[in-house]
């Protein structure tokens, strides 16, 4: 498709249509969620050729969706969204990414960040040496062959069960912080050998632990629900499944090559490999790709964890005592079974998010009780240099976006591009002067992930809150980083 | 003259030639390999993941000194990389050298040989170092991707690489 074949249409505010037709075989529209000052980046950057390939998957259902963080990925675009018909639609490892369940953690605690502030250089140092954080990190918990197939089939519930965190953090965790269709025995021996040593590690590349400080809040209902205030310190983490999630998806692509030429599924990309979802394959990397997030969810929380016992040892104070409660995680690469109103039926499908987040409205009866008549909380990380989001579920995502919203800032420069631009640059101190602590493991971490190397986070949350797919609840902005 | 100063030697010579090449992909890492025929396209795919893991120099600022890669007893391991065409081989083969460095703990130096055998399943035999090597690799590669991969072959054989980082 060249670029003159991207015809969007402009729909609604906020809201484009790229017309079926617009690549062969395309068995519903596109469309895609963004401001009319996105729209020329977006198609400079060939994305919507992406959102056009996603159509023509089959069993696709009402649109191939895109999030106005946006990027070009490999097959889906990074900010896809995309719902299958369970009975003829497929499942796509490359629709769910290498990182499956990566996600964001967020804990609020009680404390202010003016009455720390002088303090986060030797915090974010203490994080830093404790939470296993870089390439190849591996972590203190060597789990058993049992204790590994518990934590994938069970998730955050195996890091509660060792009494490492509350219970009360599964009431606050996407799912529970467990899939139910997991089946250890459906995930290889190589996937499980690199899952043992890595439960409890932050990884490298975008991943990170922030401390933040609550800068605004523009939902005071929400906030109030969610335990955030103006002036407050809050911790963020994001991570995945680690090395289990890349071994799990890439063992399946594997597979679904074979069941794309024996099924004759025709595919622009190879990387949408794919297999219906009701086949043997289609099932097999479901039972995995369940495991994998359920092994990310244990992760995060074993960092939570890990983090909730350094603010004990720094500030003297049991964790309870600093407020230190989950306030939610999310998971933005996933594929998960839900139901949802098509052409007037009330239909299960498979809705695959790869750099999306799910954003359910008020009174989602998944929801916990205390959250179930405000929505669910969104949370949307930033780069190291600017801010985060908090947010809350809509009806409007339900009956629009199969309940999804945008995943975070999106990257305008690529790894090479970045690197290059802030060659020679010292980043440490640039954000020092900012008043961000950064510590990063890896040589090449900060410059590849320097705040520039993304899109303005706040533009993307404007957006998704013009579309009112979501409604901003409150602004963080960061005051100390760990870095793989 | 160290092995590890001809490795640095062998790779500026790979660079000034042009066999492979990082080109720009907006999140991830994409490389062009170019070669005079199959068995070099496959071997410069190799030599590609060696430079993203190791930054033993890729010519494209990621570079690192030698007091930063891991010594040890050198060794031979083997690779291989079977599929339905070239190009799910060339990613098999890709992902599982990625499988020798992140998992099994090989710090690679240079590839020895790459054969295809009578079904084309082809087998590339590495030199490297064993050990405790994950922290000295530059990044995680989560796996070199299908998206759109097409070997072209002819007089030039060619193709690009999108690895997910």
């Amino acid at each position: 498709m060249a670029e003159d074949q991207f015809k969007l249409e402009q729909i609604a505010p906020f809201r484009w249509r790229l017309p079926k037709g617009s690549v062969t075989g395309m068995r519903v529209p596109g469309e895609i969620i963004a401001s009319p000052e996105m729209i020329p980046r977006i198609i400079n950057d060939r994305t919507p050729l992406q959102v056009a390939n996603v159509a023509t998957l089959p069993g696709i259902v009402r649109a191939s969706l895109a999030m106005p963080d946006i990027h070009w990925g490999y097959g889906f675009p990074i900010g896809g969204v995309a719902a299958f018909d369970l009975e003829e639609g497929i499942i796509s490892p490359g629709g769910v990414g290498y990182d499956i369940n990566c996600g964001v953690s967020l804990i609020r605690s009680d404390m202010k960040a003016g009455d720390v502030r002088n303090r986060i250089p030797k915090l974010i140092d203490a994080l830093f040496n404790t939470v296993p954080c870089g390439v190849g990190s591996e972590g203190r918990i060597k789990l058993s062959n049992r204790d590994l197939n518990q934590v994938l089939e069970t998730g955050a519930g195996w890091v509660v069960k060792q009494g490492l965190a509350d219970s009360a953090d599964l009431d606050h965790m996407e799912e529970r912080g467990a899939l139910g269709g997991g089946d250890s025995t459906l995930v290889s021996n190589r996937a499980q050998e690199r899952a043992q040593r890595q439960l409890g590690t932050l990884g490298s590349g975008n991943h990170f632990l922030e401390i933040q400080e609550v800068t605004d809040i523009y939902h005071r209902e929400a906030a109030e629900a969610f335990g955030l205030f103006k002036g407050q310190m809050v911790v963020m983490v994001h991570s995945g499944s680690r090395g289990l999630g890349h071994q799990v998806c890439d063992e399946a692509l594997k597979v679904m090559q074979g069941v794309v030429r024996r099924q004759q599924i025709d595919l622009p990309d190879r990387q949408l490999a794919c297999a219906p979802f009701k086949s043997r394959e289609g099932r097999e990397y479901f039972a995995a790709m369940n495991c994998a997030a359920n092994f990310a969810w244990g992760n995060r929380l074993v960092m939570v964890s890990l983090t909730r016992r350094i603010f004990e040892d720094f500030f003297k104070h049991p964790w309870p005592e600093l407020g230190l409660r989950m306030v939610w995680d999310v998971c933005h690469n996933i594929a998960k079974v839900e139901e949802y109103e098509v052409g007037g039926r009330r239909q299960k499908l498979c809705v695959h998010r790869k750099g999306a987040t799910c954003a359910f409205g008020p009174g989602n009866p998944t929801l916990p009780e205390d959250y179930r008549q405000i929505g669910q909380p969104v949370i949307i990380p930033g780069d190291m240099g600017r801010a985060s989001f908090v947010l809350v579920g809509t009806d409007r995502a339900t009956e629009t976006t199969f309940s999804s919203t945008c995943h975070g800032a999106g990257r305008i420069l690529s790894r090479k591009a970045a690197v290059q631009a802030t060659k020679g640059q010292d980043i440490v101190r640039q954000l020092a002067a900012k008043g961000i602590t950064v510590r990063a493991r890896g040589r090449w971490t900060l410059n590849e992930e320097v705040p520039e190397a993304y899109k303005d986070v706040g533009e993307v949350v404007e957006v998704v809150h013009g579309a009112g797919i979501s409604q901003k609840v409150a602004r963080m902005k960061p005051l100390g980083t760990v870095k793989g | 003259m160290g092995r590890l100063t001809q490795q640095l030697i062998h790779y500026s010579s790979f660079i000034n030639v042009n066999m492979f090449r990082f080109v720009e992909h907006q999140a991830d890492i994409a490389v062009e390999l170019e070669a005079g025929d199959r068995k070099s396209l496959f071997r410069n795919g190799l030599e590609a993941v060696i430079a993203l893991l190791t930054g033993v120099p890729d010519g494209e600022g990621w570079e690192r000194t030698l007091e930063e890669i891991p010594k040890g007893k050198e060794d031979i391991f083997s690779i291989k990389g079977d599929g339905y065409d070239d190009e799910e081989r060339l990613v098999n083969l890709l992902n599982e050298l990625l499988n020798a460095c992140q998992i099994d703990g090989w710090w690679p130096l240079e590839v020895e040989s790459v054969n295809f055998s009578y079904d084309d399943t082809v087998r590339a035999w590495i030199l490297g170092v064993r050990g405790q090597v994950n922290r000295y690799f530059v990044r995680e590669i989560k796996a070199a991707t299908y998206h759109n991969l097409k070997i072209d072959t002819g007089a030039i054989w060619r193709t690009k690489v999108v690895f997910d980082v």
